[in-house]
């Protein structure tokens, strides 16, 4: 069996395998990412959850309470469980996995230096998962231990206990961490396929998502949300009339069918976004 | 990577890996309310969340005040009386009441059973003697058991040779058996009560089951008095329930949800109690109500200058559904107050 061309050096030596390449790229561009211009779109994403729990806290510490529904203080816990809810499932994870996925491509090809990756011996595939996983650990060290910092300004508010909201904490870190990798491959796969990506991905992220979540049916079955709001811990604040909606229509699926979806999604986006990139001819026109 | 992006790197996952430990710690150690109830008693944690009743008091802060000095200087006699009981309690226990116990926090679970006063839990902060109490409780017919890790004191009355403390009252078949049990559930807390209340306490610091912090109306109105030195919380409907108030007169009584008592004792006595109504038209009801209460009070007070003056400082405030009476009565008109109350018990 032949080995595959785009693996094999101009020496004709085979190239690095597949996880040795993508560790490389992954080296190479993790730095790229976490000291590029996006990295401050995502700490003002991020910080502001940070910004509002030390609002909270500042208002606890002049006595007012930071939220009260009919006169009666919310507790800690419950506010937590709103702001990783509304903040962050519902509006810094999409904005990451779209401003990042999208972009996984396409920043080198706006910078032409796909060239200098493509001309390596390694698959092409590699250099989209490499770069996949430093999207995954930028908006990871970034992402998680902003909702660490949130959780221990919220949750002691109004009696809350830092101990017994721990096992929900877990659960919101590893439901963040498994929404940041379901909508980054999703938009990866979108970047590497569309030619305009940001704007069909904030048409899918805040059109289709919201809209088919309050509509009876089948429809939501085709969003990432509807199976990320299934494994939230929390009660699911009805902040809005479009909410509320959704409560009228829900149906939420198992834990288990779920993170089944999640993965599948996941790894069928990867997959298709891998093969687009080592099929698809790229053009850096001046 | 560079240096630069390993640190960042390894900077994210550390104050992650530093949180995770933190909170990880705080659920299994048990520390149920580190940092959580700004000035409200850690003790909470121990009250389940359907209580109908929780009641705090200061015990040093009362016995350290200049009320309670005045108090003794002014009644002599039963102050002697309380000194002697308390040293006998000392040498008995171990228990210094005025030095060892710091404060005390009680509750009544609701759906009190009628004629039943062994219900609910008691719990004692403080420097305890806890192998000398409890052989105290040994001798007195107790028999220790562990749950959870905890030693526990159960006390049954009714088994053979010892008799029921209400003697009158025989147990029907079937009942709970009455019983005290005491457990030293931390370091320096004891609780008393029931084994089942008991045994619930250390449920809920084990994260089993809902305590009273989760529950936001009654945690709104503790914060509001947790400054105070002795405070009453609970949920007024539940416990007129509870003491199988005949329906004509509780269907009079205003429709009362939560109601909060609290006060603060130094020099002078200053309280506060706030009553929490359905809604706004039964808050004006009860508003108008106490306001007669204290007119005719006024009224009755003409020729008692310490009773008028503490009446004059009762200020009544109803907003939405809440309606708050208030007091302050200083140093000198306490201390009359308590030299009349003196006279008129001394024959």
């Amino acid at each position: 069996m032949s080995p595959d061309p785009s693996t094999v050096s101009a020496s004709g030596s085979r190239g690095p395998s597949f996880p040795t390449a993508a560790f490389r790229v992954f080296n190479l561009s993790v730095g790229e990412m976490l000291w590029s211009r996006r990295t401050i779109f995502m700490a003002l994403v991020v910080g502001a959850p940070v910004a509002i729990a030390l609002l909270f806290r500042a208002l606890d510490l002049f006595g007012v309470p930071a939220i009260r529904i009919n006169r009666v203080r919310v507790g800690g816990e419950t506010i937590f469980g709103g702001m990783i809810w509304l903040l962050y499932l519902r509006f810094a994870v999409p904005v990451l996995g779209l401003f990042y996925g999208t972009a996984l491509m396409a920043d080198e090809i706006e910078d032409k230096t796909l060239t200098y990756l493509f001309t390596r011996p390694i698959r092409r595939g590699a250099v989209l998962v490499g770069k996949y996983c430093s999207y995954l650990t930028c908006t990871g060290v970034v992402v998680l231990p902003s909702v660490m910092l949130v959780y221990f300004l919220i949750v002691p508010l109004g009696g809350g206990s830092i101990g017994r909201a721990f096992p929900a904490l877990v659960t919101d870190l590893a439901l963040l961490a498994v929404g940041l990798a379901s909508y980054g491959a999703l938009f990866a796969f979108v970047g590497t396929w569309l030619r305009r990506p940001l704007v069909a991905g904030l048409a899918f992220a805040f059109g289709w998502e919201q809209l088919t979540l309050v509509v009876p049916g089948y429809l939501r079955r085709g969003t990432v949300a509807y199976y990320l709001q299934a494994l939230v811990p929390h009660a699911m604040p009805e902040d809005s009339t479009f909410t509320a909606l959704q409560g009228l229509f829900r149906d939420v699926p198992s834990v288990a069918v779920s993170l089944t979806c999640l993965a599948a999604i996941t790894g069928a986006c990867l997959w298709l976004a891998i093969r687009m990139v080592e099929r698809r001819e790229y053009v850096l026109s001046d | 990577m560079t240096s630069q992006t390993r640190y960042a790197v390894f900077g994210g996952t550390a104050l992650l890996g530093a949180g995770l430990a933190v909170g990880l710690a705080a659920y299994f150690v048990g520390m149920p309310a580190v940092g959580a109830l700004s000035g409200a008693p850690a003790e909470l944690a121990y009250v389940p969340a359907e209580a109908s009743l929780v009641a705090f008091a200061d015990v040093r802060e009362f016995m350290g005040s200049d009320l309670h000095q005045q108090l003794r200087e002014l009644t002599p006699g039963p102050a002697a009386a309380e000194a002697r009981g308390r040293q006998w309690f000392q040498d008995t226990t171990g228990i210094d009441v005025e030095r060892d116990v710091e404060y005390v926090l009680a509750y009544l679970p609701a759906g009190v059973e009628q004629g039943r006063h062994d219900q609910g839990l008691v719990l004692v902060r403080g420097r305890f003697d806890q192998p000398r109490v409890e052989q105290l409780l040994e001798r007195h017919g107790a028999v220790a058991e562990t749950y959870r890790g905890k030693r526990l004191m159960v006390r049954r009355f009714e088994e053979p040779g010892v008799p029921a403390p209400d003697a009158g009252a025989p147990v029907p078949p079937g009942a709970p058996r009455p019983e005290m049990a005491v457990g030293f559930i931390q370091a320096g807390l004891v609780a008393v009560g029931t084994r089942a209340a008991l045994v619930q306490a250390i449920d809920l610091e084990s994260g089993a089951g809902v305590d009273i912090t989760r529950n936001d109306a009654v945690m709104a109105l503790v914060r509001e008095a947790d400054d105070s030195h002795a405070w009453a919380v609970g949920r007024f409907d539940t416990l007129l329930a509870d003491a199988h108030v005949p329906v004509e007169v509780a269907s009079r009584l205003p429709p009362v949800t939560y109601f909060a008592a609290s006060g603060t004792i130094d020099a002078g006595l200053s309280g506060r109690v706030r009553m929490e109504a359905r809604d706004a038209e039964a808050a004006q009801q009860l508003n108008e109500v106490v306001r007669g209460f204290v007119a005719l009070a006024k009224l009755q007070s003409g020729s008692n200058p310490e009773v008028g003056a503490f009446l004059q400082s009762i200020q009544l405030r109803s907003e939405e559904t809440t309606v708050e009476l208030s007091f302050a009565v200083p140093s000198d008109a306490v201390r009359s107050l308590l030299s009349r109350a003196h006279v008129g018990l001394v024959p």
